[in-house]
């Protein structure tokens, strides 16, 4: 009897070492193939020395954070170019951007690659549209661990952004283990790989789960808050930073139509202009017409130039003040 | 708190930490109230309804048995039910109560306690009704032996069915006669449902618990007279609220008794669970987006679009959806009960591998389908009577079988399919081929599992289908063009790449009949299986986490 326990004990720990070996395999893959071949992983890891580069330019400084809209949408170089054709002054800019990223992402984004000495560029201009800046936007939580929050801040995500056990404990895990944090990553690499067409599969699930998540919260409490918002800003006054909010033009896909832009929440342009933060309305750009958009958010090749050209005159009063105030 | 949930194991490994150091009794009540904290998190009132059907049967079974408490100890648990429900019952704002006694702010536990009549009415009325059956109870006792037996156990039934029916059925039906009056011209009534929210779960418990007056009565099981023991077989938390649902001769003694844990149990019991996760987090809620693309499109007026192949693929893959989340939670609720100490029964057999109608009731939630025809097809005559009368038994308890699953007329219609192929399959006396033999017979008895499948799927239709207008409108669709889009190619190969190589391991493991074949196999094997399925688990779960659908049965 207790031969079989023994040799049941040992074949345990063989498996067991089997499975580790394959995760210790998997880890070493996530953190030496899978980051660096994923575009906005890979990203993530020169924002250090790119937001130090940009800090120490001559002239004005401009960092754009934002998501998918902000990467796709402006070209920091020619925004740069244009305005100072246009006679702004000196003037760096450079993107940093997270796929389907919003505030809870943006506030820890700068504070771990912005707000330290040596860091810190003149202005951010933090694109947004519909409620990227308000309370309880979805996060990814496997991306956030690994890439945006330091262990320093890991109260203040307990206390105001994870506040479930299972959302802190998917957290501590991530922060530990790539290949879990990386987990959406590895999927959706694999699935387009493995199965044709998948890329067209997805958009259209996602429509279906859009349609469902939105007959689901008819009649339901649709207060909106902008708490998290508040606490950006309080820190960006701490690190005395500027910040420059610009809802982002979007386009409405025909079965929408007439067009009518995202709505504005009140609460949260008082909250802007209540923390001393500036606020840009470019919801509808008239020179953006639907065939410059890749769908209906995401501006193409076409409509890059255009936007950022926009930005860079609508932006403009705005940078001298700043040039002039440095 | 599900199984998907990380809540889920951490309360778990709460559990399990000190458990095997504990004493029977301890253990016990260590279950007990984890069972509780487990259903409380959906809505800690509906708590209330597990205490007051564990009371009535507890009460029941003893009855029925002619066991008779002391004075004293039926006073104890009636003032505890009481207690319980002025506690679960009466609107108390418990985070506000909490809140103001920290700090000591007496109008603010003021305004947390119930402010009118109304929060009492419940309360009321279970006092009332509590006391008054401790009251009948010397009358009841005293009828001559067989008028206490059936007494017993119809108060017993009467009460489980009154909670379930108004709970589950008491909206359909208003809505039904509303749709009624108002087809034959009766005056426009609105929306006149009472808008009853559904305890997770109810229809498990509530049979499970009835099982155990009715087995008493037919002398199939001894009662107990340790309320918590019979309260932990009612609400024992791994099969709580979506099955299987457990006979009390089976149950009830490993409550009883001491357990211990068989050298194989830790690793059957890991299989188990991980084997369920997969099947609910990898394969469940990877379909169900193939098949809401399909179901909801319907629904919404906007499935026109889709061709027959996308459609019949979006079928298919709800056949896959509901398999994996059942069959995943009742796999779970098996591993974690070994790791418990308890064997809970075997609720599925590769149903898809199915032949026939019967063959697939044999495969597909046996514990439902056992119960079925344990206490509602053999009490009606069963197979006696003649053929008419075997079709009409068949056609009710199938009829009733669709009805437990859900207050809508597609279930019904659902439950009505199934007595109608059980009946033609019984009409033309068609026999269940095997495996074996031939390549001829191989051939045949693979056609059969085909064409049975494609039967299943069409019950799968009234299933998900929210209407009979989608049904329609689905079936309709199916008479169109098969070609292959795009949509259809990659919905084909997700359904292959989830679904292919876990279904095969199962058909390798018999379902969990061969568990002893995971066992024996080559450590470097099962290493692999492991470390795949963990992988799966890890990396493919779906975007969006699902709520079990049996939850809502």
């Amino acid at each position: 009897m207790e031969q079989v326990v023994t040799r049941r004990r040992t074949t345990l720990w063989r498996v067991s070492f089997v499975v580790l070996a394959f995760f210790l395999g998997a880890e070493v893959l996530t953190r030496t193939v899978l980051f660096r071949i994923s575009k906005d992983i890979s990203k993530f890891q020169t924002f250090t020395q790119r937001a130090e580069a940009l800090a120490a330019q001559p002239g004005t400084s401009i960092a754009f954070v934002g998501n998918s809209l902000t990467e796709r949408g402006i070209d920091s170089q020619l925004f740069a170019e244009t305005l100072i054709d246009a006679g702004a002054g000196p003037v760096s800019a450079d993107v940093f951007s997270a796929d389907a990223s919003k505030i809870n992402v943006w506030h820890y984004l700068l504070t771990r690659y912005f707000w330290k000495p040596g860091h810190n560029p003149d202005v951010f201009v933090v694109s947004f549209y519909e409620n990227n800046l308000a309370d309880k936007n979805p996060l990814e939580i496997g991306r956030f661990a690994q890439f945006f929050v330091d262990r320093d801040d890991w109260s203040e995500v307990f206390k105001h952004d994870l506040t479930s056990s299972s959302e802190r404990f998917e957290f501590l895990l991530s922060s530990v283990w790539a290949t879990y944090a990386a987990r959406e990553r590895t999927k959706e690499r694999g699935l387009s790989l493995l199965i044709p067409h998948y890329q067209e599969l997805t958009v259209q699930a996602n429509d279906v789960l859009r349609q469902q998540a939105a007959k689901s919260k008819i009649g339901t409490d649709k207060a909106v808050s902008h708490e998290l918002l508040k606490r950006f800003i309080a820190r960006a006054r701490e690190h005395h930073s500027k910040i420059l909010f610009v809802a982002f033009p979007t386009i409405i896909p025909e079965r929408e139509r007439p067009y009518q832009p995202y709505e504005l929440d009140p609460e949260m342009l008082s909250v802007i202009r209540d923390g001393g933060m500036e606020f840009a309305d470019l919801r509808q750009v008239p020179e953006l017409t639907p065939e410059m958009y890749a769908d209906d958010i995401h501006l193409n090749e076409k409509g890059r130039p255009v936007y950022s050209r926009y930005l860079a005159i609508a932006l403009r009063s705005f940078i001298e003040k700043l040039s002039i105030d440095k | 708190m599900n199984y998907n949930s990380w809540t889920f194991w951490l309360l778990f490994i709460a559990v399990i930490i000190p458990y095997w150091r504990l004493s029977h009794k301890r253990q016990n009540h260590l279950l007990l109230g984890a069972s509780y904290l487990f259903y409380g998190f959906w809505d800690y009132r509906f708590l209330f309804l597990v205490l007051i059907s564990t009371y009535i049967d507890f009460i029941g079974g003893l009855g029925v048995a002619g066991v008779q408490l002391s004075r004293q100890r039926l006073t104890r648990l009636s003032l505890f039910v009481i207690a319980s429900c002025g506690l679960l019952c009466t609107g108390i704002r418990y985070p506000e109560l909490w809140s103001a006694l920290r700090t000591s702010e007496s109008a603010g536990i003021i305004a947390a306690l119930p402010q009118s009549l109304s929060d009492y009415y419940v309360l009321i009325g279970t006092a009332v009704l509590t006391l008054t059956y401790q009251a009948t109870l010397p009358w009841l006792y005293s009828r001559p032996e067989a008028l206490r037996r059936k007494l017993f156990v119809w108060i017993s039934m009467v009460a489980n069915l009154a909670i379930l029916g108004f709970f589950k059925y008491c909206d359909f039906f208003i809505d039904s006669l509303r749709g009624v009056l108002e087809t034959v011209g009766l005056g426009h009534w609105g929306s006149s449902a009472l808008g009853i929210l559904l305890p997770a779960g109810i229809s498990f418990y509530t049979f499970q618990a009835m099982s155990y007056t009715i087995d008493i009565y037919r002398r199939e099981a001894k009662p107990t007279d340790d309320f918590c023991d019979f309260a932990l077989f009612v609400c024992f938390f791994p099969h709580l609220v979506a099955g299987p649902i457990m006979r009390a001769h089976t149950l009830l003694p490993q409550v009883v008794e001491p357990r211990r844990m068989k050298p194989s149990d830790f690793e059957e019991g890991l299989y188990l669970v991980v084997m369920g996760l997969v099947k609910k987090i990898v394969i469940a809620d990877n379909m169900a987006p193939l098949a809401d693309n399909v179901f909801f499109r319907f629904a919404n007026g906007t499935g026109g679009a889709l061709t027959a192949a996308e459609v019949l693929i979006g079928i298919y893959a709800f056949a896959f959806e509901i398999y994996g989340d059942f069959s995943g939670y009742s796999s779970v609720a098996r591993g974690i009960s070994k790791w418990l100490g308890f064997d809970l029964a075997i609720n599925f057999r590769l149903p898809y591998l199915a032949v026939s109608p019967s063959d697939f009731w044999k495969r597909w939630h046996i514990s439902l389908s056992s119960w079925l025809r344990d206490y509602l097809y053999i009490p009606l005559g069963g197979n006696k009577g003649g053929p008419w009368m075997m079709y009409r038994n068949l056609m009710i308890t199938m009829l009733l079988g669709g009805l437990w699953h859900g207050a809508s007329w597609t279930f019904v219609a659902w439950g009505l399919y199934h007595g109608l192929i059980l009946c033609l399959f019984r009409l033309f006396n068609i026999t269940d081929p095997k495996p074996v033999g031939g390549a001829r017979a191989k051939l045949y008895w693979l056609f059969r599992v085909g064409a049975m499948f494609q039967l299943t799927c069409i019950g799968w239709l009234l299933f998900r289908a929210d209407s009979f207008g989608s049904v329609i409108a689905i079936a309709r669709a199916l008479c169109g063009s098969y070609q292959l889009t795009p949509t259809a190619i990659a919905s084909l190969a997700t359904m292959s790449f989830y679904c292919g190589l876990l279904y095969l391991l199962e058909w390798l493991l018999d379902g969990e009949q061969r568990l002893d074949r995971l066992i024996s196999a080559s450590w470097m094997w099962r290493g692999m299986t492991y470390a795949y399925m963990a992988f799966m688990l890890l990396v493919f779960h779906a975007a969006t986490a699902y709520e079990f659908i049996y939850f809502q049965f």
